[in-house]
Formats: C-alpha cells, sequence, structure tokens
C-alpha cells in the first residue's frame, strides 16, 4: 500500500517538476592522463539579485533545519562522492594548506593559530594560484564546479550547475557537465543537481556504477 | 493494524555497489578527515579507524602525531594556608603543549611525512543525504594507494531514513554497510 502511495506521490511529483537530465560534453582527444584530479568548492553566480547566492537570503526553510552557509555546502558532499564513484581520486582544495598553522593545548584543549592573513588553503586561491599548487602536487587536472542562478519567469529562478574538469597545463576542459533545474529551495533542487551532475559524470565513464544492485 | 504499521515502516532495500581497483598490499593507512567536519563525520571516521584498526591494519592518526618537537610546559604550584590553626591547601597543574601536528602542517610537507613514515593507502570516508521523499543516506569508503592515488577498492552503499529514523541513524549504518563490503 505504501508503494501505491510513494509511486502516486511520485507521478505527482513528475508532473509539476520534471527531473533534471545531464548534458555532457567531452572533448575528443583531451582524455585526463590522471584519475588524481584537485577540487575546487563550488562558486556560486547570478545575474539576479546577489543575495540569490546566499541561502540564507531565500527566507524559512522546512522544519528545523539550519541554512547552509552556502549552496556548496549541499552541492559537494553528494557531487564528490558521485565522482569518487565515477573512479576520480580528489584532492579538496579546502583540505590542502598552504602552511602551517601552529597548535596550543592549555590542559587538553586544543587550538589552532593560523599561520599568517593571506589564504590558508587552496580554495581560497585564484584559478591559476591553484592550478601552480596542483602542478607541483603532480596533480593533472582540476574539478571546478559553478553553480549559476539566474531568472526564469516571472518570480521564478533557475540554478545550472556546471562541473567542468580543466587540464592543468592548457587550461582546456577535457569535459563538461552541466544540469538545470528550477530553484523551488534550498536544499532539494541544488542536491538534485549534485546527484544530476554525479549521475552524469558516471554514466559517460563508469556506467556500470549508475545502477546499483540490492543487497 | 499492524500491517498497515508495517506498510509505513517499510523501507527500499539498501543498495549497495562495490569496485576493486589494483592489487596492492595494505599495512599503514592514513584515514583522511572528512569534509564536513561536524561531530558526525568525525565519529564516522572514528568508526572507520577503529574497525580498521581491528583488523590488524596500522593507522595513522594525524590529530596525534607530532610534526615536529614539541614544546611542553608543565606548572604545578602547590599552596597551603594556616588560619587560627586549620590547614588548607590545594594545588593546580597546568600543561601547555606548543606546535603543530600533522593534521596542522602545509600539503607538501605532509606528502613527504606520510612517505617516511610509509603509508601505503589512504582510506576516505563520505557520506551525504540525499534529499527527496523518502530521504536517503549514501556513504563511501575508498581505499586508495598513497605513492600514485590508484583505487584499491570502493564500496557506497545507500539507503532509505526511515519514518523513525534520524540521519545520524541512517550515516552510521551506511558507513558500517560500506566498510563492510570494502573489507570484505
Amino acid at each position: 500500500m505504501n508503494r501505491v502511495v510513494q509511486l502516486a506521490a511520485m507521478l505527482c511529483a513528475a508532473c509539476v517538476q520534471r527531473p533534471p537530465h545531464a548534458t555532457v560534453i567531452v572533448h575528443e582527444g583531451r582524455a585526463p592522463t590522471s584519475h588524481a584530479v584537485l577540487v575546487m568548492p563550488t562558486t556560486c553566480m547570478t545575474y539576479a539579485d546577489v543575495s540569490l547566492c546566499r541561502p540564507a537570503s531565500w527566507g524559512s526553510q522546512e522544519g528545523t533545519l539550519r541554512a547552509p552557509a552556502s549552496f556548496g555546502e549541499v552541492i559537494d558532499p553528494a557531487l564528490r562522492l558521485k565522482l569518487e564513484l565515477a573512479g576520480f581520486t580528489l584532492a579538496e582544495a579546502g583540505a590542502l594548506r598552504l602552511g602551517t598553522a601552529d597548535r596550543v593545548e592549555v590542559n587538553g584543549e586544543s587550538r589552532v593559530t593560523e599561520p599568517t592573513e593571506g589564504p590558508r588553503t587552496v580554495a581560497e586561491l585564484g584559478f591559476d594560484d591553484a592550478r601552480a599548487v596542483a602542478r607541483s602536487l603532480a596533480l593533472t587536472s582540476v574539478l571546478v564546479p559553478r553553480l549559476t542562478i539566474r531568472p526564469a519567469g516571472p518570480g521564478e529562478v533557475s540554478g545550472e550547475l556546471t562541473v567542468a574538469l580543466v587540464d592543468v597545463a592548457t587550461s582546456q576542459p577535457h569535459w563538461t557537465v552541466r544540469c538545470q533545474e528550477t530553484m523551488y529551495d534550498i536544499y532539494d533542487t541544488p542536491n538534485r543537481l549534485a546527484n544530476c551532475v554525479g549521475n552524469g559524470v558516471l554514466a559517460v565513464l563508469a556506467p556500470e556504477n549508475l545502477i546499483g544492485r540490492a543487497l | 493494524m499492524v500491517l498497515v504499521a508495517a506498510c509505513t515502516l517499510e523501507k527500499m532495500p539498501p543498495i549497495a555497489m562495490v569496485r576493486t581497483g589494483v592489487p596492492a598490499q595494505v599495512h599503514r593507512v592514513v584515514l583522511l578527515p572528512s569534509e564536513c567536519g561536524t561531530q558526525l563525520c568525525k565519529g564516522l571516521d572514528q568508526l572507520v579507524a577503529a574497525e580498521l584498526s581491528f583488523r590488524g591494519y596500522e593507522i595513522v592518526d594525524l590529530e596525534r602525531l607530532n610534526a615536529i618537537e614539541r614544546q611542553r610546559i608543565e606548572v604545578q604550584v602547590t599552596w597551603s594556608a594556616s588560619n587560627n590553626g586549620v590547614v588548607s591547601g590545594g594545588s593546580e597543574r597546568r600543561v601547555e603543549v606548543r606546535g603543530p601536528t600533522l593534521s596542522d602542517v602545509d600539503i607538501w610537507t605532509l606528502r613527504d611525512e606520510l612517505k617516511a613514515m610509509g603509508v601505503d593507502s589512504v582510506v576516505r570516508v563520505r557520506s551525504a543525504l540525499v534529499f527527496g521523499k523518502p530521504q536517503r543516506v549514501v556513504a563511501l569508503v575508498r581505499v586508495t594507494r598513497a605513492d600514485d592515488a590508484r583505487m584499491i577498492a570502493s564500496a557506497l552503499c545507500e539507503l532509505e531514513v526511515g519514518t523513525f529514523d534520524t540521519f545520524q541513524e541512517g550515516a552510521d549504518r551506511t558507513t558500517r554497510c560500506a566498510l563492510a563490503k570494502v573489507l570484505r
């Protein structure tokens, strides 16, 4: 019975909002030479009101869920998980420290002091500097996810998530995946976009992982 | 009534995917901290570290190993006072340890240190909530070679978060599921 209700609900939802589909562009002759890549955090840009890129400005959301600080908080975990399932080994820019921090522990309580006022991790660098770091770590490609929010008719905005695998040496993309969806909220839609892009990558690079088998 | 309740609680079966990569000797591993940094993610990391340790793998804990020689200052203050023949006293101890651990060092130093320690594999745990109706939790455990970052094994588990379950419980179950698949 529950399955029937769920199926009906899914059909109703499908009438309202079609699932997004991924557009994948693979550039011929530009296959990456290594599966180990530097992954940047998702950045957001908009052609409309700049506050649209701040999830907290979208007003009160369902339940007691805290509004994420950025859309990357919702997109990155799901996207990176699928990219790793597709075979990439990700070096996360946000976890790569540029300088050594100092640590002081007093009676077991720990405190970290950052070395300078400048960028602390690779995630805070511009693209060219991030490329230089990638080169120094023998990473040949950089994954760049970007969410673009734009007006899509009266009272509506759409979100487009584009993920490009860019060659470090030439700055040319190996492939690009894009998904677009009307933005209804700050959790569901970004999450659907992340899964859509992830599935797009899986479909092209590791199709055997697209459909799981039951335990 | 029982049947209705059972239908309400019914969940889709879990989904598991396993990939096997290049063969490798796994002996000394480093567990990279989860990207989310929450207590839940730290707990899942510890869960995986404990299980790997139990299975005989040597775990390199970046937060416990000193990057350089650290400075330790210990101050012990003992006092006593006598007032109208009543003696009172006490002591206070302050231990300050200064210096970075391996989790604080820059990426180039960390890479060299791990190589010097003979770390042969890197383990990464990921978990994510899939929004929708019903909500699902997915977890991935991935083991790669330290020298060339090639995948040794990878497993993903995905399951529904039930009516009476929390995301935390779901994340715990999916991580255990993925870990069991990787270790199989």
